[in-house]
Parts: C-alpha cells; structure tokens; sequence
C-alpha cells in the first residue's frame, strides 16, 4: 500500500537512490505490545528501506508507530517479528549487549525530551558518550570542542550542567552527543517538540548542515517545520507505511516545497 | 476514602519489593523488641509470684550446729520488722552428685521433707514417683531437670568416702537453693530416710537453717545485716553462700535472664532506628521520584494533607499489621527462650500472652513509624504544584561537578562510577552509617558467639571473680598450711594460694571481702582503677559501694566486723559481678586488725592441666580428707553450669546471627533499589547511548564499592576497639566495670569481609534488575 508521489523532485530522487546504498531495511517488521492480556499491533509487517545520507522524515498520526518504529530501528527495542538489517547486519537477532554496542557505535540520538543527564556536566554528557568508543581521550575532546563550536555551544557553557542552559542550548548539546561517535544515523524523536521557535529553528538548522555534509538521520515529528528539512517523508497509519514523497534538498523560503509537502500530507489525511 | 485507595494503592504496586523489605524488618524488630520485653517485664514477676506462693522465707541463713549461738531465734524474733522465725534442722555435706550424664559440686543441703513447717512449702513440678515404688527417693531442684535428668534416674552423692544413692521421685523449685548462682543445692528426703542420713554423717555436718518472715520482704536486706553483724567474728565457718534475702535471692534467679532480655531489647531498638532511618530515606527518594506526580494530584486539587497521608499511610497500615505477626513470632520463638532461661533459674516458666508489652512494642513501633512517616513525607506541605510539575528541587541544584571526564586519568566506568559516588555523597552517608552499625552488630553478635563457643573463660571471669581450677579448706590453718606445702612439689599444680572471703559491714551493709596475700598470682585481676591493696591500712573498695558511697580513691571508708570498727584508706576500686559490686579486697594483716584470731584457710589451686581436676579432687579427699571442711572442684562446676547453658544460648545467638544477616539483606534491598529507581531515567539514557548491561551495573557496583568497604571497615573497626564498651554496658549493673569480650582480629577481618561481600552481592543482584529492562522503559520510568 505504498502511494508514491511522482514529481519532479521526485523522479529526481527515485533516480539518485539507484546509485544510493541502504543503511537500514525491515523485512516484515511486526511489533506488538500486550497491555493486560490485551494485544495491540503497532507494527504491521513493515518492508522499509533508509537511505544512507538521506534525511528521513517519519510522520503520522498519534498511535500510528512512528517513535515504535524509530525505536526498533535504532536498537533500542526488539522486533516481536521480522528482521531489522544495518548494512548486512541482521540487528534483530542480536542479544541486549550487542543491541548496546550497535548503539554506541552506529546510532546518535536526539530526543524530544533532551534525557541529558542532570547531573553530569555538558562536556561530561558528550565524553561519556565519546569515550565508550574511543579510548583516546585527547581525540575525543577534541572532536568534542570541534562540535560544540559548530552548534554554538561556548566553552564557558561546555562546564555548565544541562539544567543551567536553554532548551535550544541543550538539544544542541545533545545533538553534539548523538555525533560524537561520527554514528552512521542520527535518529531523532520530535526533536523540536519542546523547545520554542527560535530555538527549534537554530536547532533544525543543525540538523540540515550535518545533512549536507552527508550525515544520516531520520526523525520522527508532527512538527511542519521539520518535516520540510527532510528530503524523503514517510507516512505511516496504523502500522504501516501508507504513504512516501520525496522533497529533495532543502532550501530556505522554498513555498514550492512547502506546498508539496502539505499537498502530500493532505492526501495522507494529515 | 477512595481517593486514598487509589493513590495508596498506586505506592503499594510500585513500591511492593520495598514495602516488602520494609514489613519483614518491622516483623524482625517486633519479635526481638517483644521477646525482651515479655522477659523483663515477667521473669522477675514470676520470680515474685513463685515466692509468695511457696510462702518462701524473706530472710533465711544456714548455720551449722556447732557454730550456732545461743538465743539465736530469740534475738531474731525481736528484730523490727520480724513476723515469724522458724528453724530447720538438715545436713551441709560437700560433696559431688552424678546424674544422668552429668553431675555438680556444689554443696548439699539435705532437709526433711516431711519436717511441719510453715516457711518454703515445696510442691513437686510435673509428675512425681510414688515413694513406696522407689529405692531411697529424692526430690531436687527443677534446675537438675533443666539439665536433662528425667524421673526415676539414679542421682548419687559422693561425700568423703560414702556415696549415697538416690531415686529421683519428683522435681521441687526450691527458691532458697534451687540453682548454680546459689551456691548450694537443696536436696529433700522423705523423713525416714532423712533420719537415717542424719544418724549416718558426721555430727560436725549437722546444720539449721534459720527462716525469718517479714511485715515487708523489702526489708530483708536490712534485717540480714542485722544479723550478720550480729554474728560477726563468732563463726568459724565460712558461711559465704548459705544465706540469702528475697533481694538477692531474686537477683541470683534472674539477674542472667535480665541482661540476656536488656540485649534483646537494646538490639531492637537499634534495629527500630536503623528502620526509622530507613523509612525516612525512602519516603525522602520517593517524594524526589514522585515529584511530578504530586505535583499533579496538587495541580487537580488533592491538598497536601491527603498527599502526605496517601505517602505515609501505607508504612503505617503496614506496621500495624506486621508488628503484630512479629509479636506472634515471639511467641513462637518463646520456648526456646524459656528453655535457656528455665536452665539459669531453676524455675519452671510457661509465659502465657502478655498484653502489657504487646501493647507497648505496637505503641512504640508504630508510634515511631507513623512520627517518622509523617515528618518524613511533610515536605510535601511545602512543595507548589507549579514547583513540583517542572520537578523544579531536581533541577535548580547545581551541583560541584566531580570528577570531569575530560580531565579524569582514570578509565570511563572509574570515571563514572567515582561521579556517581561523589553525586550521591549523601545516600552514601547514609548507607555507610547503616553499614557501619550492623558491621558493629554483626562483631557483636559475633563476640557473643566467640565467648560462648570458644572463651567461655572469659564469660566466666567477668560473671564471677577468682575462679581456680579446686579450691580446699580445711578446719584449722596448720591443716591448710601443711597441704600448700605439699602443693608445692606438686608437677600437677601450676600454682596454688591463700584466698579466703569474709564478710564485713560497710555503710551499714553486709560487705564480702576477699583476703589475698599475693594478689600478683590472681588470673581475674578484679582492680580496675587504683591498685591492690598491700599495707594493712588499705582497701580496694567495690564498684558499687563505692559510687553509692560517693568515696573514691584516696578516700577513707569505715569497716566493720563484730564490735571492732576501723578506717582504711581506699587504694583502688574493683568489681565483683557475684556480690553485685558490693565487696572488697584486703590483705591478710589488713583483716587481722578487725579479727586477731584470722588465720588463711582456703587454698586455691590452679592445675596445669585443668581437665584432671576430677581426680585431682579424688587424691585430695584421699591424702586430706578427714582435714577438710569444704572442697570444690570449680573446674567441674563450670562445666556444669554452663554445658547444657552454652549450646542453647550458641543456638540462640546463632540465630540473632542469621536475623541481623537477614536484616542487612532486607536493608540493603532498600537502600539500594531506592538508589538505583532514583537513578532510572540516568540509567536509562546511558544505556540508549550504548551502555551495556554489565558496564552499568559495574558502574553501580563500583560506585557503591568504596562505602561499602568504607562501612564494613568503620563498623569492623569501630567493633574490634569498643564492642567491649557494649558488654560493659550489659553488665554495668552486676558492678562490672572492666571486662575483656573482644574477638580475635582475623574473626573481625572475617565478619567485614563477609558483610561487605555479601552487601556488594546484594547490589549486583539489585543492579540487575536493569538487565531485563529496554532502555526505552527506562527512559519512560522518569
């Protein structure tokens, strides 16, 4: 049931990802919760393909499986049936240990509720991350301070813990985490959900500059805004994939794109 | 109250591994705090009880007849205070009885049973023998049959060079002379064969025994002095144990079982704290990890009354329904206590239900609980709702931050472990204390098993005084003079001395004093400030007397004996847990000045190999036998007084051992499942990013490692120097004031070892439960 929108943008699209590689598929992906005795279906047999160096939007209504999806993906929860394969990797068979160790050195994570962790300082909160991949402090740090500077986090700040900056400052913080270990995807989970505009702009700005440079990510949100960052939108309605529109590089003040994408979801019943 | 029903029953489902925890150490504490209660408050009672009921004498003093002055009973009957004064004639034979497979030294008093009198009726305990059916009956004390003696056992007694043989018809609480701590032991025989026994001994053991009832048996004491002095300087005996008042008759019965309960109820109550403290912890951390909740109920309207009580009546509700089983347990528990204590006293004790300390462990307890509870949960008063919903305590608390990774030499998990413990210095505060005081109970515990199992010596020295392996006397000081001689070239003896006790008055008060001429051989060195007496002006003054007396050293204390009165100058103080403090120590020359004609007549002997004292005894009797008026092989008795005590009360401890170990367990679940729900949403993070299972609970255990070894180590270290001050504690009113309980290093070593794996075992386990866990879960469980 996957409605594809032709486009222009689109067609151009559909022809780079023949020469594009798959970082990430499912293969009848099926994902249910008991709850009481009673069981909900979440994910309905999803076939799925996520393109490395694609920024990948997931959008559907509430229930529809959108953060279940990003969590099974990601290796941060198991598939009740079907397979999940990084690269050639199937991560669905992998125990909680191997799950932790494709984590750290393949995903980076941005979540709507920032989870930093209060207690550790900002620099602490990357390094800690850092450092379960490289042993090598000094290239950590270094590599620490080099992000920090491009999302405009200041050395003074860096000292800080995370309840002592904004809600735009620590989401930034985190997405310097996610990327520390140079992941091959970024995944992030309504990543602007709690901060106010500005701070969800400077913050979606990030994200787009990393996607330039190549990086992976695909994001789960309801939020226009960052949706029109994304060049391929995934729609899914009860646990399943119901719709894709391709949105090609994204470009400020770009009204074209913008009404592709309402067109798309208006069709989707957004 | 459904409301309340709703929220109470929300903490109960979350929170149900801990109320869990939080019921068993409640039920503990209960059951131990219930047990020494119902011991404090009873066996004294039933002490009291069995005294009026055998109409027993209020003063009583054996005598024998050929030291018994004229007009004795007359004297007596016009003493103030005096109601009735009734003699009984018996025989005072020393000697050693077998029964079973065990036996006694002590010295027999054998009275008629059928002698009229209205004083110390005995009524047999249990089932008897018919005397008609038995050879020669005999009924003795229920302390023998605490010892494991049964109806129809042969008891025999040897004196001398005659033995005596006996059926055991019937067991008799004999209040006069019913137990070890007595000194003798009453022996009751059917009036034919009593005189037959009479007609048979030597005259010179024929004695009376003079009872004296009281307007006020409150008076004994005072009526006993009386006649002491009266008697001072006429005697020719020794008559150290064969007298006795309802004051110190019920100190000699009860006194163990008193201090036995006062421990059970000082390590209850610490248990109690240590609960309150738990409580107070945990209530603390749920409000911290509830703070949005609350902060909801408080945003829809709930007042804080009801936040407070829906977080504190659970602990409540729990307490009232748990102190009660834990009571019950203590009845369950009670025969085993009954068993030990029916041993010490000699006195049948079946407690029924004590309402008194049932009601009084529930009203502490769960009074304590509910204030702890209360105070605990209101801060909730002053949380806003708009405060609690940010989570606005968590947040505004900047904090030092320790250990920076970027500058840490150490390795990530080190590192962040060494974060944790510095992050969560205030739990660790806690925990270290709560592990440094069950290490220092679990050293106490484990000193108590150690001197029960091990040294009983050392239990021994600091419940008695000088205790040789025989001790002799003889009638005159050449007899004793020409057998210390003998001693001399003796290779079975180690050592041998002069130590007679005499009785003298001060500050109106019947006094023991212990003459000595070579303190330096004494093995229980009784002085504990100052030093022994060694002019014959000078004293070493008891304990008690002299805190009652407000003398110390360099004091000078007036001593009485017979109609001579004269001062001495005190040099050091002592104690002596048999006289209750009140005694005193003097040289040989020092006692001349009050009694010319003493001369030292007891010789204690210390043999090298204190296991043949028995025959040792036997060769004695042979070589002497016509020359002794009293022989003990203290060897012996020790033996038998505490051989059937020792593996009960080693049962006993053993199984204090086993709830302390239970409780720590039960503690530590709490602390620690506190510690780490705290941390969930941390946990949570770090194992999206990539931790692995084992690495947090490495970092969990780690950051847990250094108080817990911090802990154990304190309290181990805190118990090897000052468990002593504990016992001190227990014994401080025996007159105890210098005592040597510790255990050997390496037992401590042990004990701190032991606790701090097993305390790092638990937080593992704790740790654990992360495992099964997805990080998402965790996340969410913020």
């Amino acid at each position: 049931m996957v409605s594809e929108n032709k486009n222009r943008k689109g067609f151009k699209e559909s022809w780079k990802r023949e020469f594009m590689r798959t970082i990430l598929s499912t293969k009848k992906l099926c994902k249910t919760f008991s709850n009481g005795g009673v069981q909900q279906h979440v994910l309905k047999n999803m076939d799925l393909e996520i393109y490395e160096g694609d920024f990948t939007i997931i959008m559907g209504s509430s229930g529809a499986g959108k953060s279940t999806l990003m969590y099974c993906l990601s290796g941060m929860d198991r598939p009740t049936l079907g397979q999940i394969f990084y690269r050639d990797m199937d991560i669905s068979k992998y125990s909680e240990d191997q799950l932790a160790v494709f984590r750290r050195e393949n995903c980076g994570f941005v979540f709507q509720q920032i989870y930093l962790v209060d207690k550790m300082s900002v620099m602490d909160n990357v390094l800690a991350s850092g450092l379960l991949v490289n042993k090598k402090k000094t290239n950590v740090v270094q590599k620490a301070a080099e992000l920090f500077a491009r999302v405009n986090i200041e050395e003074s700040l860096q000292r800080k813990f995370p309840s002592q900056l904004s809600g735009g400052e620590q989401q930034r913080v985190a997405i310097v985490r996610g990327l520390i270990n140079k992941p091959g995807i970024l995944f992030a989970d309504e990543p602007t959900g709690a901060l106010n505009s500005s701070n969800s702009e400077a913050v979606l700005d990030v994200f787009s500059e990393f996607h330039r440079e190549g990086q992976s990510i695909v994001a789960v949100t309801h939020d226009l805004r960052t949706a029109l960052r994304g060049n391929r939108v995934i729609y899914l309605k009860d646990g399943r994939i119901s719709g894709e529109c391709m949105l090609g590089s994204y470009h400020k003040e770009d009204e074209a794109r913008r009404s592709e994408l309402m067109a798309f979801l208006t069709e989707m019943g957004w | 109250m459904g409301k309340y029903t709703v929220l109470m029953g929300y903490y109960f489902r979350k929170n149900r591994g801990q109320y869990i925890s939080f019921c068993f150490i409640v039920a503990i504490s209960a059951a131990i705090f219930s047990m020494g209660l119902i011991t404090i408050l009873n066996f004294g009672k039933m002490y009291e009880r069995k005294f009026e009921q055998y109409h027993c004498a209020d003063v009583y003093y054996t005598l024998f007849d050929f030291d018994w002055p004229m007009g004795l009973v007359e004297q007596t009957e016009k003493l103030n205070g005096v109601t009735r004064v009734e003699t009984r004639s018996n025989i005072m034979l020393s000697g050693a009885s077998t029964y079973g497979n065990t036996g006694n030294t002590l010295t027999h008093i054998f009275f008629d049973m059928d002698e009229a009198h209205t004083m110390n009726i005995l009524e047999p305990v249990g089932d008897t023998l018919e005397l008609d059916s038995v050879d020669n009956p005999i009924y003795i004390s229920y302390w023998i049959k605490a010892s494991g003696c049964r109806l129809g056992d042969r008891y025999q007694f040897v004196s001398g060079d005659i033995t005596y043989s006996f059926t055991i018809a019937g067991f008799v609480e004999d209040i006069m002379y019913g137990n070890n701590n007595c000194g003798n032991i009453g022996v009751y025989l059917p009036e034919d064969d009593f005189a037959r026994m009479y007609n048979r001994v030597d005259e010179n053991t024929h004695a009376t025994t003079l009872c004296i009832g009281l307007k006020d048996k409150q008076d004994g004491k005072k009526i006993f002095t009386g006649i002491v002095h009266g008697l001072s300087g006429n005697l020719s005996y020794n008559y150290e144990y064969t007298y006795g008042y309802f004051e110190l008759s019920q100190r000699n019965r009860t006194v163990t079982a008193t201090i036995v309960a006062s421990v059970l109820v000082a390590f209850s109550l610490i248990l109690v704290v240590i609960t309150m403290m738990v409580i107070n912890f945990r209530i603390k951390s749920s409000i911290e990890e509830e703070l949005q909740n609350m902060g909801i109920l408080k945003a829809v309207g709930y007042r804080s009354r009801q936040v407070v009580l829906s977080v504190a009546f659970p602990y409540i509700l729990l307490a009232g329904i748990f102190i009660p089983v834990g009571i019950l347990g203590s009845y369950l528990l009670l025969p085993m206590v009954e068993e030990v204590f029916e041993q010490l006293a000699g006195l049948s004790w079946k407690q029924s239900f004590d309402p008194v300390s049932a009601s009084f462990v529930m009203a502490v307890i769960i009074g304590l609980v509910a204030l702890t509870t209360l105070l605990s949960a209101g801060r909730i008063r002053r949380l806003h709702a708009i405060e609690a919903l940010r989570s606005g305590i968590k947040h505004h608390n900047f904090k030092r931050n320790f250990f920076p990774l970027a500058e840490s030499g150490w390795g990530i998990h080190a590192a962040m472990a060494a974060k944790n413990f510095f992050d969560g210095i205030k739990q660790n505060i806690f925990l270290f204390i709560i592990l440094a005081v069950m290490t220092f109970a679990g050293i106490y515990s484990g000193s108590g098993l150690y001197n029960s199992m091990i040294r009983t010596d050392r239990f021994i020295r600091v419940m008695s005084e000088e205790n040789a392996t025989v001790t002799l006397k003889t009638f005159t000081h050449e007899q004793s003079e020409e057998i210390l001689e003998e001693l001399q070239g003796d290779s079975r003896v180690e050592k041998a001395f002069y130590y007679d006790t005499e009785n003298v008055l001060i500050d109106d008060q019947s006094t023991a004093v212990f003459i000595i001429k070579d303190y330096n051989k004494l093995d229980n060195e009784l002085c504990y400030e100052g030093r022994i007496p060694l002019h014959d002006n000078e004293i070493t003054l008891g304990s008690s007397l002299a805190e009652k007396m407000k003398l110390k050293t360099g004091d000078v204390v007036t001593v009485a004996y017979g109609k001579q009165k004269l001062d001495y100058l005190i040099v050091g103080l002592m104690q002596a847990p048999n006289y209750n403090g009140a005694a005193c120590e003097m040289t040989p020359e020092g006692f001349k000045r009050l009694r010319e004609e003493f001369e030292p007549s007891t010789v204690y002997i210390y043999l090298v190999d204190p296991s043949k004292s028995s025959a040792f005894v036997d060769d004695m009797i042979k070589a002497y036998g016509h020359n002794l008026a009293a022989y003990t092989d203290v060897q012996a008795m020790m033996k038998e007084g505490f051989g059937n005590f020792i593996p009960l009360t080693t049962m006993m401890i053993g199984t204090i051992s086993i709830i302390v170990l239970i409780l720590v367990a039960a503690i530590l679940y709490m602390i620690i499942k506190t510690m780490i729900t705290h941390r969930n949403q941390e946990l949570g993070i770090l194992k999206a990013l990539g931790f692995t299972t084992g690495q947090l609970m490495l970092q969990i255990s780690g950051s847990l490692l250094p108080v817990i070894l911090a802990g154990t180590l304190a309290g181990g270290i805190l118990g090897q120097f000052y468990v002593d001050k504990v016992w001190l504690a227990c014994f401080y009113s025996l007159g105890v004031r210098k005592l040597s309980l510790g255990i050997p290093g390496l037992w401590s070593v042990c004990i701190v070892i032991f606790l701090a794996a097993f305390s790092l075992s638990v937080s593992i386990l704790m740790a654990r439960r992360i495992k099964k866990i997805a990080a998402t879960q965790l996340i969410k469980e913020c």
